[in-house]
């Protein structure tokens, strides 16, 4: 092909690189940006628009939250079940024991199989979901995905309250959200924002003729039941703190009861000795995890594994069942005036069924507790229930009046406050907060509706602020010593052809950048390994190409003829050599995940790219020079 | 300017000790790969927690090891004086590894932050977001998923690579240019595996671009062999090949030295997340550019010859 009109192809490289400038220009203007420019912007309403034609970068370089949840789909059917027996549980456990040793299987079906190995009618425990197997199966299966749609939109909802510019949330596969906060450092307080099922609930606490009954049961159960070795083995890190506190008590004036003065009754006489802690154990294994002051229950952060690990246990839960009471702890645990320096979790007994359930909030406020009340200056979070929960809410509060009545969200009581008179208005106030925040990172969850399945999360990535500033120093650090290099190389290897490749080069980068910004891609620390990696890819091709001119000349050819085959002959070689990159990239695309797409992403369009720019655009020029008829090629 | 100038290395004649050099390396890789039992993989595919904190100034690893002989976070006990504990870029960073446990407490990364913070309370950074440098934690289930997904990309890289070059060339060809990305692969992750280093995500990614690296190398001779195979039908095919190799020794060898210069200033100047993936190429760029020519097109006389 011997075209000495180079216009038509000046026309289309001018168009392109036009595009590229015209794309490139607002990441470049808004990186010059000052933060008063900023501030200017944003109140013309015109930075948003700047900021979404602009190339974004990546939670690694600028630091964030990456977080995957996956919604918990064998406890949401669980849940759903009514009438459950003991052969539907065990059915269950088993499918879900299958379902987590091999992930790569559906729960449904898994779950379907063991029904029908145990022979249970289904429509038995999920008679609202159809008559058969089948059609259970396959609606419990909508409802699941109706489910995580809802959640979406809920976590949506409490992300958006949050404050964060730019949230990333999109849903993953069939049951998976992944989230993106950029800048967001307090990883706990996103974590509990996004996880927390939001399941506010009221219970009525036993009283203490109740709980001193149960605890006594409880101890002679696990005396009987549970093994002296296991016990040994949770006694061997317990708080002896139990003990010390007993015999400060008669010293010091403080507020702390025995059991006796709450309970009234005896248990046997704490021995001070250490050694006495495993014997303590076997005595009475509950109540001596257990601190009793005037409050209620109270245990030393020290023992909450080993209580929580004995309460779990079957025959206790059976027990607990059978007399319809559950225990739950306080969400935080606290330091108690005059029981020095160690933390302790309140504890409640709690009547097994809740008096009300949390879908009759209307309204969810944050703000300091008013003066003159119990709560003055603290965090409380105020609610306003909606009709048919205020009217239940002052049918509850009216005939317990005297009682205690526990405010629990996501099974952590926050208060129990005495129920002195009927609350007819459907307000109510929750205390119990670290600070202002969590107060009102409650209010928005409590706002944004309960999630109707619970969620975890399986992965996490949080990159600090400086981390992510250093990647952003070392990638143009890198960059530009790379691609200092490649172009002295070149210009002292190949001349003034080295120049020509240097050119394409720039552009090649340029057309990446531009691309990336008009894809809205996001540019990762391996995108930027990426970019470097096609600076080699694209030197490539003019090193084939100037190669082949090179024999070609000297082979005697005139330096028109030289270019014109050489550029032929090698075009073939590039092809095969970049396509097989662009499969490779394309397969990282299809199977990676965020960074690992990101890469991919950059080497698919540089390798593209690198055909337009190495090969057309320097041929063309090559044209340019070789109209008139020269005798010596700068090569 | 010329570095390689119209060579006539007899490329065929090294061709049995190059055989040998390659079966010392990767029986070496793969020795230390059984001892080893199999590749060291990073949180992403074994899951686990990694921690990363910066001190102000530098720490003694054992010192934060034996603090972690005992901690104790919400009343359960652990000794993580055996996890792995490093240097994360600089002197004053340390890493953390975790594996998954069985029973996790709640807020597990925030309570070790804290504990770590507690070792050294008076060399914290005045700013405390600058403190934490990153934090991830992968559960098991993505853990083995992402293997899973690591292995299938490779599996179907290779697949439509020996597609595409059964197609563009022969299949003797391909056969060639997958055993020379074999060799390459194996021999970076005996290398990885002799000096301990992890395999993570950004690995793989960076094994696919060795693979892709390899492939282009190995493609430009082929290409060469295939046009020289028309031209000089009545000769020799090692001649051919010998020639193919000579002619296009010049391109092989200042591509590979640009692509080096790049990779190594990643490897210098790319911070330490980068480093373990740059270190991966700089060994991949050396050793696809021996295969190229050595293994792959090695393959390609002999399967010629044997035919």
């Amino acid at each position: 092909m011997q075209n000495n009109n180079t216009t038509p192809r000046y026309i289309i490289i001018i168009v392109i690189l036009s595009w590229a400038l015209y794309n490139i220009w607002p990441t470049i203007k808004y990186n010059n940006l000052t933060s008063d420019e900023k501030e200017n912007l944003l109140s013309e309403g015109k930075l948003e628009k700047l900021e979404s034609n602009i190339i974004r970068q990546g939670l690694d370089l600028k630091g964030g939250m990456y977080i995957v949840l996956e919604a918990d789909i064998p406890t949401l059917i669980k849940n759903l079940a009514t009438n459950r027996s003991d052969k539907f549980d065990k059915a269950f456990e088993t499918a879900l024991a299958k379902f987590n040793a091999d992930q790569n299987q559906s729960f449904f079906e898994i779950f379907k199989e063991e029904i029908l190995i145990s022979k249970i009618k289904l429509a038995r425990h999920y008679h609202e979901y159809g008559s058969n197997l089948e059609e259970i199966i396959s609606s419990l299966q909508n409802e699941s995905e109706d489910a995580i749609n809802r959640v979406l939109e809920i976590l949506q909802n409490r992300v958006d309250q949050f404050g964060v510019s730019e949230p990333t949330i999109q849903k993953q596969g069939n049951y998976r959200i992944l989230v993106e906060l950029a800048g967001v450092q307090n990883s706990n307080r996103a974590r509990a924002l996004l996880q927390s099922t939001a399941l506010l609930e009221f219970y009525l606490v036993k009283n203490n003729a109740e709980t001193s009954e149960i605890l006594n049961q409880l101890d002679e159960l696990i005396k009987n039941t549970v093994n002296k070795e296991e016990l040994k083995e949770l006694s061997s890190n317990i708080s002896t703190s139990n003990n010390d506190d007993t015999s400060n008590l008669d010293n010091s004036d403080n507020d702390v009861a025995t059991v006796d003065d709450i309970f009234g009754e005896t248990i046997e006489n704490i021995n001070d000795s250490t050694e006495s802690n495993t014997n303590l154990l076997s005595d009475s294994p509950i109540q001596a995890l257990i601190d009793f002051v005037s409050g209620g229950m109270i245990v030393n952060n020290k023992n909450f594994y080993a209580l929580k690990k004995l309460i779990s246990k079957n025959s206790v839960q059976e027990k607990l069942r059978s007399v319809s009471g559950t225990f739950l702890f306080s969400n935080e645990s606290e330091i108690i005036p005059g029981l020095g320096k160690e933390k302790y979790y309140k504890l409640f007994y709690l009547e097994d069924k809740p008096e009300l359930t949390g879908g009759v909030v209307e309204k969810a406020k944050a703000n300091l507790g008013s003066l003159g009340g119990g709560n003055a200056g603290l965090p409380v979070v105020s609610l306003d229930m909606n009709a048919e929960g205020s009217k239940a809410w002052s049918r509850i509060t009216g005939s317990n009046i005297g009682e205690r009545i526990a405010i629990v969200l996501d099974g952590k009581v926050h208060m129990a406050p005495n129920i002195r008179e009927k609350i007819p208005g459907g307000r109510t106030q929750i205390e119990g907060f670290a600070d202002l925040n969590e107060a009102k990172d409650i209010a928005i969850i409590l706002r944004a509706g309960a999630l109707p399945a619970p969620i975890n999360i399986i992965e996490e990535r949080t990159v600090g602020p400086s981390l992510g500033a250093d990647s952003i120093e070392y990638g143009k650090k890198s960059i530009v010593i790379a691609l200092a290099l490649v172009f002295i190389f070149m210009f002292i290897y190949y001349k003034l052809s080295g120049a020509i490749a240097n050119f394409a080069l720039i552009w090649n980068i340029l057309i990446i950048l531009a691309v990336l910004a008009s894809l809205g891609a996001t540019l990762t620390l391996p995108g930027i390994a990426g970019l470097i990696l096609t600076v080699g890819m694209c030197i490539d091709s003019n090193v084939i190409i100037f190669e082949r001119i090179r024999e070609e000349l000297n082979k005697g050819k005139t330096p028109k003829s030289a270019i014109e085959s050489g550029y032929n002959r090698a075009i073939t070689t590039i092809i095969d050599a970049n396509l097989t990159t662009v499969i490779a990239s394309l397969v990282l695309y299809q199977f990676g995940t965020g960074p690992i797409k990101g890469f991919a992403t950059v080497l698919f369009w540089g390798i593209i790219i690198s055909m337009f720019t190495a090969v057309y655009i320097t041929r063309t020029i090559f044209y340019t020079i070789t109209k008139k008829s020269i005798n010596k090629l700068s090569i | 300017m010329r570095i390689v100038k119209n060579t006539k290395i007899d490329f065929i004649k090294y061709f049995k000790s190059a055989i040998a050099l390659s079966a010392i390396l990767i029986l070496t890789g793969v020795f230390s790969l059984i001892s080893n039992k199999g590749p060291k993989l990073s949180i992403d595919f074994n899951g686990g927690t990694l921690i990363a904190v910066q001190y102000n100034k530098e720490i003694n690893l054992n010192s934060i090891r034996t603090a972690l002989k005992e901690i104790e976070i919400n009343g359960q006990i652990f000794d993580f004086s055996k996890s792995e504990i490093k240097n994360f870029g600089n002197t004053a960073a340390v890493s953390l590894r975790i594996a998954n446990l069985e029973k996790e407490p709640e807020n597990f990364s925030e309570s070790l932050i804290n504990i770590l913070k507690q070792i050294y309370p008076n060399n914290i950074p005045d700013n405390l977001d600058d403190f934490v440098l990153s934090i991830e934690k992968v559960g098991p289930k993505i853990g083995s998923e992402l293997s899973g997904k690591a292995l299938m990309a490779i599996v179907y890289a290779i697949l439509l690579i020996l597609i595409y070059i059964s197609i563009r060339f022969e299949f003797i060809y391909a056969i060639g240019a997958i055993a020379a990305i074999f060799h390459d692969v194996i021999i970076t992750l005996g290398i990885f595996s002799i000096l301990g280093y992890e395999i993570s995500l950004a690995i793989i990614a960076a094994f696919l671009t060795i693979v892709g690296y390899s492939l282009n190398d190995t493609i430009v001779i082929f290409d060469r062999i295939r046009e020289n195979m028309k031209t000089l039908k009545r000769q020799d095919v090692s001649e051919i090949v010998n020639q193919s190799i000579n002619e296009s020794l010049s391109r092989t060898v200042v591509t590979s030295l640009t692509t080096l210069f790049v990779v190594l200033t990643l490897y210098l100047f790319g911070g330490n997340v980068l480093q373990y993936f740059s270190f991966a190429m700089i060994i991949g760029v050396l050793v696809g550019t021996y295969s190229s020519i050595f293994i792959a097109s090695n393959i390609v006389v002999y399967m010629n010859k044997k035919s």
